[in-house]
């Protein structure tokens, strides 16, 4: 056997010289012996080789284009058998490249291993250097989330600066917009130029390195020794290190795929990966973005090219050496600081200075609040994707992707949007603990007028609400009816502050069964269960009863309509208050005779009025769409959801739901 | 020149020979020889194993729909409707229909897309015979001409009843097997007049019709 082998190695030998190779690979000699400092430069490359690997596996599940590319990711990710571990690795192990990328050039400068007659490698380490910072650049769009999206669209509007930066821009970006160019694009520049040139530049990077050796001298005290194996151990160490950290990150801290990337909403908590932010931080210290962007990290790639120049210069290496560290600490305190920024509300949250009126409180004011907008938006598209695994679990992925297909026809999603957009300068959505979209801020001295406070819309429909306006303690309450007209209408201080205001056990008990009878009126799919109940336990009965009672003495029926007691004109019908149907007619207008009538209404605009022309109308049919089922929560809950729908399926189980909300529908057509 | 004093591996020549040149016990340095070669090769591998474990997904990837679809949709009996019996008309020739279906499609789930063609002939007797397009030979699409089948891409031919056909010259017919034949549902054939199959397409080029999965 040994002999066939011995065999073979020759044959191979005589036609390649492997053997001569294999020597003088393995038998470099280290003067001065192995040392662990040395290490950096072989991680280095086993991290580069990792991304290739990996990078490649990659690629075979990787679709670019803007309906695709979140998509295939998402694939990679939470479905393909280990594709969190392979994204996991490339991840954390470019983090790593760009972590030791500095490590590396600092041990450089430092030991002098930069001056002639090394120069040309040093550049070509500086270009290694850019090549890497271009591909954790590129990197960052492909995933096409949210975070990549933003981020890279501003260094790519950075493009544009200088002269002629315009063309540079369009063909970076493949056009005048962000799309299925940009990906392709970026795409072949980071799986295919990019790396590329990386292995040529690499390549010679490394023969140069072997042609000059290792700086270090020999010294008696440490002899010298061969690269094979004590420097071949401590590099395969250190490579073991990378691994097992790349590795445990991506188990431990998944790599992230925020929410798909939508052009038209913007994303408060863009940022670049974190070891651009230095870049990004730098930017803000300066009035021009030019110098910010432009001219400066130029300077100071001026100077790194410089360097071995500089250092014929008598102190010139000294300088270096100081500059260099300058540079290197610089770079990590604006790290730190862009860091710190976005996490000062945590930090100096409860921390105000003492005078409100001083600059320092100015500042410390504007901080906490960018900081809180910050984390805000992080939140929101935290629960975007919580909210979209849910969705896709239920509805899959549809061809238009997931931003067109799933977010922008979700109501979880879209109903804060719109609320935030259009409904949030009078109206506030905050739950029991205050937490939601605060409406607008409180005006200093409100002079009646401007539109401030409206409802809280928080719990639309439910038996709470109708408590809140039944309650003569809480319909004074700003979250009620706001500051509105009504605060102080009919229904609050002639009715429900009299009438109501001292009502024993029983009375009160009436009231909490009013308040269920009229929620069950909303039908909300979420409350089901609570109606079931309810009917079974009579309550519903009851508050039914009582509320036909109560419309009948006229209590209520002086301004509402109920079924077919009242009459409409004066005040909302409660006959299907706060239904599908109910609640998008009142946006669409609530001065419609249904609802307040045009002297009834305080200040609130008909949201789509123009029934024969959508297009004069301030929402759509589908953002109203959108916004009434957030608001009824009729998507909240999407395995409910799933239930109704196959009941409606099947013939024969509606026995439950139907009954007296069955004749209901056809008076709402009536009344319209 | 900082490597000036180093001795003579700078310039390793293919007459230098590797074992003159160590300057060390031989012992010591066989246990980093044998830790290097195992962490190296363990790191190598690594990277290379997580690509390799990803790129072996669709081997064990089984059909998932998603929730709304899985609930009480048509089809789940593996049965799909491909047409009325009353749009055909009997001992015509055979009728080439899509299969309309859910798609799976790695990232995306496409309601109602084609997903493969048969064709149907109308028996008499309310019988019904339904092939798979797909010619069992090489995979390609065959047509129907009058009182054939025919493979554009090989000449396969096969009857009207799905038998391979030899050809008058004599030219050999390539296909293994002859033209995959469908269950038909026979309760919704009769009740309902309804042509309903199992679409299945199998491993082209084997004797043996294997289903794929």
């Amino acid at each position: 056997m040994k002999t066939i082998f011995a065999k073979l190695s020759d044959w191979l030998d005589d036609r390649t010289g492997i053997r001569a190779l294999a020597h003088e690979g393995m038998y470099e000699n280290i003067p001065g012996g192995s040392r662990w400092i040395y290490i950096t430069g072989s991680m280095l490359v086993f991290a580069f080789v990792t991304q290739a690997i990996t990078g490649i596996f990659l690629w075979m599940c990787y679709s670019p284009g803007s309906q695709n590319a979140w998509e295939s990711v998402y694939h990679i990710t939470y479905e393909m058998q280990g594709g969190f571990l392979l994204r996991g690795v490339h991840h954390y192990m470019a983090q790593f490249m760009v972590v030791l990328l500095p490590l590396h050039l600092v041990q450089v400068v430092v030991c002098r291993a930069y001056v002639a007659p090394r120069e040309i490698n040093y550049w070509l380490g500086l270009v290694l250097m850019l090549l890497v910072l271009g591909l954790g650049l590129t990197g960052y769009l492909l995933p096409w989330d949210q975070k990549g999206y933003w981020a890279t669209k501003v260094a790519t509007e950075l493009m544009a600066l200088p002269p002629g930066g315009e063309q540079m821009q369009k063909l970076a970006v493949g056009g005048s917009q962000y799309g299925h160019s940009t990906l392709t694009r970026f795409f072949a520049m980071h799986a295919g130029v990019l790396p590329a040139l990386l292995v040529i530049v690499l390549g010679l990077h490394l023969a140069m390195f072997r042609k000059h050796g290792i700086t270090a001298k020999s010294s008696p005290k440490r002899p010298d020794e061969y690269f094979w194996p004590k420097q071949v151990f401590k590099d395969a160490v250190g490579c073991l290190l990378l691994l097992v950290a790349a590795l445990g990150l991506a188990i431990w801290r998944e790599a992230e795929l925020g929410p798909p990337a939508e052009p038209t909403e913007s994303y408060g908590a863009a940022r670049p990966e974190w070891y651009f932010l230095f870049l990004f931080q730098l930017l803000k210290k300066f009035k021009s973005e030019f110098v910010g962007a432009i001219v400066v990290p130029s300077l100071v790639m001026a100077f790194l090219f410089a360097l071995p120049l500089i250092a014929k210069i008598r102190f010139g290496h000294l300088v270096n050496v100081v500059v260099m560290l300058v540079l290197v600490m610089g770079a990590g305190y604006l790290t730190y600081e862009a860091i710190e920024h976005d996490n000062y509300d945590h930090r100096y949250g409860k921390l105000a200075p003492a005078d409100p009126n001083s600059p320092e409180y100015a500042l410390w004011k504007e901080r906490v609040d960018a900081a809180e907008k910050f984390h805000g938006a992080q939140a929101q598209a935290h629960h975007e994707s919580e909210r979209l695994h849910e969705l896709i679990k239920y509805y899959g992925i549809p061809r238009a992707g997931a931003a067109v297909g799933l977010v922008q026809n979700d109501p979880e999603i879209q109903g804060p949007r719109i609320f935030n957009r259009s409904c949030a300068s009078c109206h506030s959505y905050l739950d029991e603990n205050g937490e939601g979209i605060r409406g607008p801020s409180e005006p200093e001295a409100w002079d009646g007028e401007t539109p401030y406070g409206g409802p809280n819309l928080y719990g639309f429909g439910t038996p709470n609400w109708f408590m809140r306006f039944l309650d003569p303690n809480k319909i004074v309450s700003d979250q009620v009816f706001g500051l509105t007209k009504h605060k102080t209408g009919m229904m609050a201080a002639d009715f429900v502050e009299s009438e109501l205001a001292n009502l024993d056990d029983q009375g009160q008990k009436t009231l909490a069964q009013i308040a269920e009878a009229l929620s069950a009126e909303a039908n909300l799919v979420w409350r089901q269960d609570a109606i079931a109940q309810a009917r079974a336990s009579g309550d519903l009965a009851k508050g039914q009863a009582a509320l036909e009672i109560a419309i009948d003495s006229q209590a209520c029926t002086d301004c509402h309509k109920f079924h077919d007691l009242g009459d409409l004109g004066s005040a909302p019908d409660l006959t299907d208050y706060g239904s599908y149907d109910w609640l998008y007619g009142f946006i669409a207008n609530p001065m419609h005779e249904r609802f307040y009538n045009e002297d009834g209404n305080d200040r609130m605009p008909a949201f789509a009025e123009h029934e024969d022309n959508p297009s004069l109308n301030l929402l759509s049919e589908h953002d109203l769409d959108m916004l009434v089922r957030w608001l009824r929560g009729d998507d909240r809950d999407l395995e409910l959801k799933l239930q109704q729908a196959n009941a409606t399926a099947a013939p024969n189980a509606d026995q439950d739901a139907g009954g007296q909300d069955d004749d209901a529908p056809d008076d709402t057509q009536d009344a319209q | 020149m900082a490597s000036d004093q180093s001795p003579a591996p700078e310039s390793p020549g293919a007459n230098d020979s590797p074992a003159g040149e160590p300057h060390e016990e031989p012992r010591r340095s066989f246990v980093f020889e044998i830790a290097s070669i195992v962490i190296g090769g363990l790191v190598g591998m690594v990277p290379l194993l997580v690509g390799v474990v990803t790129f072996l997904d669709p081997l064990g990837r089984a059909k998932k729909k998603p929730l709304w679809y899985a609930q009480g949709g048509d089809g789940d009996d593996g049965f799909i409707r491909i047409s009325s019996l009353g749009a055909l008309e009997e001992n015509a020739e055979p009728q080439r229909f899509p299969v309309i279906a859910d798609k799976q499609d790695a990232w995306n789930y496409i309601p109602n897309q084609p997903i493969g063609a048969v064709f149907v002939q109308r028996l008499a007797d309310n019988q019904v015979r339904v092939f798979n397009a797909t010619c069992p030979h090489a995979g390609c699409s065959v047509s129907c001409v009058g009182t054939a089948f025919h493979c554009p891409c090989h000449n396969s031919a096969f009857d009207l009843d799905g038998s391979k056909l030899v050809s008058e010259s004599g030219r050999n017919n390539p296909s293994p097997r002859p033209l995959d034949s469908l269950e038909v549902d026979p309760a919704r054939l009769e009740k309902d007049q309804e042509v309903w199959v199992k679409f299945q397409n199998f491993y082209t080029g084997k004797h043996e019709k294997k289903p794929k999965s």
